[in-house]
């Protein structure tokens, strides 16, 4: 479609008015060109007719008229002839046409000797121009006629007027007579123009308005085969229904719908057909009323009605219906939806909200409530809210006897009554359930003999019994039974088997919670019992965390004590030690040798005194978790090669031979220097000591013990030995063999117990071997490495070995 | 022992026989004795006479031995004369705390004479032991 009709319309008569007239000026231009042929050939048969023959005397020749007749008149013609024939409808054509044609008007007027006759030629020809009813051309044909007349009247009369002399202004008269012709051929070519134009016009008011026609007919085609595609494929019902109520079309969709097919339903009456006999009146009526004052209920509106399938089945529909007004006439469209699923749907999601609801009140009712009885009474009440009961009842087994105690009832029959109240097992539906164990549905409650109040059930109309053993793990607690009086839907009855089972889990709870109360009360006492117990302990733990402070002051004020004890001791010893080899130094000096052996005695009395002093303190000390290592790397052999200047005299006083064996592989350790040299030095003194006329020797290796680097130091002696009784023992304070062995061997009996402290302060340890009369064996290995593990490691060490 | 010929010793402790007994001992060996009984003592006889080499006991009066040891380490006349710290307190830290007062070595009382005339003779000839 153009934007603008009236502008195409324009266009288009413009276009046609065009062709038209280039139709008219071809036509013309062709006529023309049969027209100079067919005049030539006429002047040369008029030439001919006239004056065939000049005479000159006896003799004649053809005359010259034939000859201008045949060379002028050819050459006037021949040209615009071939114009006409080869460039038909152009101007220049036509101008070319219009001047040749008077020009052979002027020739015929020559041939006829200027005769008045041949005059009319011009007339005709001028008429003939007019075909082109373009007056245009009539310009030059007037200007070619009105020249030829003068320039011929002037200088050639006899030729156009057949006379010798001639008025000069005769050429005025016949153009004059030219001129009144063009008057009427212009006015002739103008209204034939305006005509053609006007044809031209109404021919494209006439095609645009056929266009415009056909293309409604195609759009009214197209909408209607739309329609019927988009009623085929309709998923709902369509049915168009004329103002009498018949049936004029009928989709697919109400084929499958109604059962229908649309051929039998087309022309039925829509209410004899789908209308269910209950709808028939209103029906009518809100037709008739619609038709009376256009006002209904239904039109323009879904409701939901019912309507009746092929066969006689009822089934609920969504109805639209649309009013389509026609020309004098109405047409209703009915829009039809079969919502069956969608209600039987919205039936389900109905009772699954109302199974759901009864679970979670049931749940609520377990949880929430204080006691069994208020808890199965919320039950039941739930089972009548949720599934529409006429009455749900909970009966619990007696814990003693087999019989039911009737625990909750609602719904209609609230009263408790007799016979039910306590229903012995086997008896009735109930106590039937409780024997069998199984779940009984009945949908003919009113017509069972087992029912314990039949008169009840069918005043009240109840329909359906449905009933449930409580069970849990195989074990009866009770049952619930619920009377209604409609049917009971399997899933209805799937929730009730879950409630029971929740129901049961329930009064188990409350049973446990009874015996969890009953237990806690006795764990309460026992508790309290445990709790003075307790008390009790703590005291008692108190009074031992004081009495181990106080042994703990103790230790340390011991501690102290011998600190400062040993102090006081130390300096009257220094000046006793002293002296004593002072006064040895000057009895030397002066020749009294024989008083010397006393101040030796005096001497070794005093060193003695010291040593016991020195160990006593270093057993304090460790005890007192007061002594730290000092440690540093040393060579080990170095430091032997040291100990063997102060050990070695002691060693020989017995004439013992001592023997060190020391590679360079053992290199040097990190430990602590002092009580290494310690370890080593009470062990060898104690070898010298214990061996006399023997061998005493000292190994030193690099082992590997419990995964880490140590140094074994060895002493060996072939001495007096010791038996498992006194080894066991060697390693405590104050211990030596046995009580006479300080008497006859000298030593403070700390020797020993010094050298395992030690040993266990710098992470190592000291073991003996020995058999009496077969000498002894000492084995200690300290870490090559070893670490200071801080002072409550040492004093641990030190607690552990006083034990 | 020639290598104590002609140095002079400060002994000092407040304890008489000790200082009696240990001075005569070392007297017995050529050294020349000054002694002082108490810290205060320690530092002026030291100061007057300039020592070749003081042994100093630890618990004395007044001033004690580690006062002493620090006031002569300190000056600048007696800074470097050795000092021996002899100590009956075989229990506590005092040797560290000697050393860390300036004295350049440390011995037990009672003393083991051989072992410290062999200490004397160290630092005199200009070793240091500890």
């Amino acid at each position: 479609m153009t934007p603008d009709p009236m502008a195409a319309v324009g266009r288009r008569a413009n276009e046609l008015f065009s062709s038209y007239q280039r139709d008219i000026y071809k036509s013309t231009d062709r006529l023309f060109a049969g027209l100079m042929g067919f005049q030539w050939i006429a002047g040369i048969v008029f030439a001919l007719w006239v004056s065939p023959l000049a005479w000159y005397g006896a003799v004649s020749r053809t005359h010259i008229h034939v000859w201008a007749a045949v060379v002028v008149g050819g050459v006037i013609s021949l040209f615009p002839a071939l114009l006409g024939l080869l460039r038909p409808g152009r101007p220049s054509t036509r101008y070319t046409i219009a001047v040749a044609q008077m020009l052979m008007g002027a020739l015929l007027i020559h041939l006829s000797g200027g005769r008045l006759e041949t005059h009319f030629h011009v007339f005709g020809s001028l008429a003939f121009l007019a075909f082109y009813r373009d007056w245009r051309v009539l310009i030059p044909a007037t200007i070619v006629v009105a020249l030829d007349h003068m320039l011929r009247g002037m200088f050639w009369p006899q030729s156009v007027y057949g006379v010798l002399v001639v008025s000069q202004w005769r050429w005025v008269e016949h153009a004059a007579w030219v001129a009144f012709e063009d008057v009427f051929l212009v006015v002739s070519c103008l209204r034939s123009v305006a005509e053609m134009r006007d044809t031209a016009e109404r021919t494209a008011t006439l095609e645009q308005e056929i266009r415009t026609r056909q293309q409604a007919e195609i759009d009214a085609r197209n909408a209607w085969a739309r329609n019927d595609g988009i009623l085929d494929v309709a998923l709902d019902c369509v049915v168009l229904m004329d103002e009498s109520g018949r049936i004029v079309q009928f989709n697919p969709a109400a084929e499958r719908t109604f059962g229908y097919a649309a051929a039998e339903a087309v022309g039925t009456p829509l209410d004899a057909l789908i209308v269910p006999a209950d709808q028939l009146g209103s029906h009518r009526e809100g037709l008739a009323r619609y038709l009376a004052s256009g006002q209904t209920a239904v039109l323009n509106r879904r409701i939901e009605l019912s309507a009746v399938r092929k066969g006689g089945e009822t089934f609920p529909v969504e109805v639209a219906i649309a009013p389509i007004s026609l020309e004098g006439s109405a047409m209703f469209a009915g829009y039809m939806r079969d919502i069956t699923e969608r209600r039987q749907a919205e039936a389900a999601l109905a009772e699954r909200m109302s199974l759901a609801s009864l679970t979670a009140a049931v749940g609520l009712a377990l949880t929430r409530s204080a006691d069994s009885r208020t808890m199965l009474q919320h039950c039941a009440e739930a089972l009548i809210q949720h599934l529409h009961g006429g009455l749900a009842r909970i009966w619990t087994l007696d814990e003693h006897e087999p019989v039911l105690d009737l625990q909750a009832s609602a719904g209609q029959y609230i009263g408790l009554d007799g016979p039910l109240l306590r229903v012995p097992v086997g008896r009735f539906t109930v106590g039937r359930i409780a024997a069998e164990r199984r779940w009984r549905l009945d949908d003919a409650a009113n017509v069972d003999p087992q029912i314990g109040d039949p008169d009840w059930v069918r005043r009240e109309r109840m329909i359906a019994f449905a009933g449930y053993p409580l069970l849990l793990e195989g074990k009866l607690l009770g049952v619930m039974a619920i009377y209604a009086d409609h049917a009971l839907s399997p899933s209805a009855l799937d929730a009730m088997a879950v409630v029971a089972d929740g129901i049961a889990l329930g009064i188990e709870r409350k049973r446990a919670e009874r015996e969890l109360a009953r237990y806690t009360r006795d764990l309460e006492q026992a508790h309290n019992t445990e709790r003075q117990n307790a008390e009790q302990l703590a005291k008692l733990v108190d009074q031992l965390r004081v009495t181990q402070g106080q042994a703990e002051a103790a230790t340390r004020a011991k501690s102290d004590f011998l600190a400062s004890m040993s102090h006081e001791l130390r300096t009257p010893l220094n000046a006793i030690i002293l002296y004593s080899e002072l006064l040895q130094e000057e009895a030397d000096d002066q020749g009294r040798r024989g008083s010397i052996p006393d101040l030796q005695k005096i001497q070794s009395a005093g060193k003695h005194l010291l040593d016991l002093i020195n160990g006593i303190l270093d057993l304090s000390k460790i005890e007192a978790g007061k002594m730290t290592l000092s440690l540093e790397r040393f060579e080990v052999r170095a430091m032997i090669d040291d100990l063997l200047d102060t050990v070695g005299p002691l060693i020989e006083q017995r004439s013992n031979v001592l023997t060190v064996n020391c590679g360079d592989e053992v290199g040097s350790m990190v430990a602590d220097f002092m009580k290494t040299r310690q370890i080593l030095l009470n062990l060898l003194s104690n070898a010298g000591k214990f061996t006399r006329d023997g061998a005493i020797a000292l190994e030193v290796q690099r082992v590997t013990f419990s995964g880490r680097p140590c140094v074994r130091f060895s002493v060996t002696d072939t001495g007096v030995g010791m038996t498992p009784q006194q080894t066991d023992r060697i390693f405590d304070a104050f211990t030596q063999a046995d009580v006479t062995t300080t008497r006859k061997y000298g030593g403070t009996g700390l020797g020993l117990a010094i050298v395992s402290r030690f040993c266990q302060l710098m992470g190592g340890s000291v073991s003996v071997e020995s058999r009496p009369g077969h000498g002894s064996s000492f084995f200690v290995q300290l870490p090559l490495e070893v670490v200071d593990e801080g002072v409550e490691a040492t004093r641990a060490a030190g607690v552990a070995g006083t034990a | 022992m020639t290598a104590g010929l002609g140095a002079t010793i400060m002994v000092v402790d407040d304890n008489e026989p000790s200082r009696d007994a240990l001075s005569r001992r070392l007297e017995r060996r050529g050294y020349r004795i000054l002694t002082a009984v108490d810290g205060q003592q320690a530092v002026a006889t030291g100061q007057a006479a300039l020592p070749d080499l003081i042994l100093m006991d630890l618990g004395l009066p007044g001033i004690d031995g580690w006062e002493a040891t620090r006031q002569l380490k300190a000056a600048g006349a007696t800074r470097h004369i050795p000092i021996i710290v002899l100590s009956a307190h075989a229990m506590t830290n005092d040797r560290d705390l000697a050393l860390a007062a300036g004295a350049n070595d440390f011995d037990t009382k009672p003393v083991r004479f051989e072992q410290l005339l062999g200490k004397i003779d160290m630092l005199l000839k200009g070793v240091e032991v500890r």
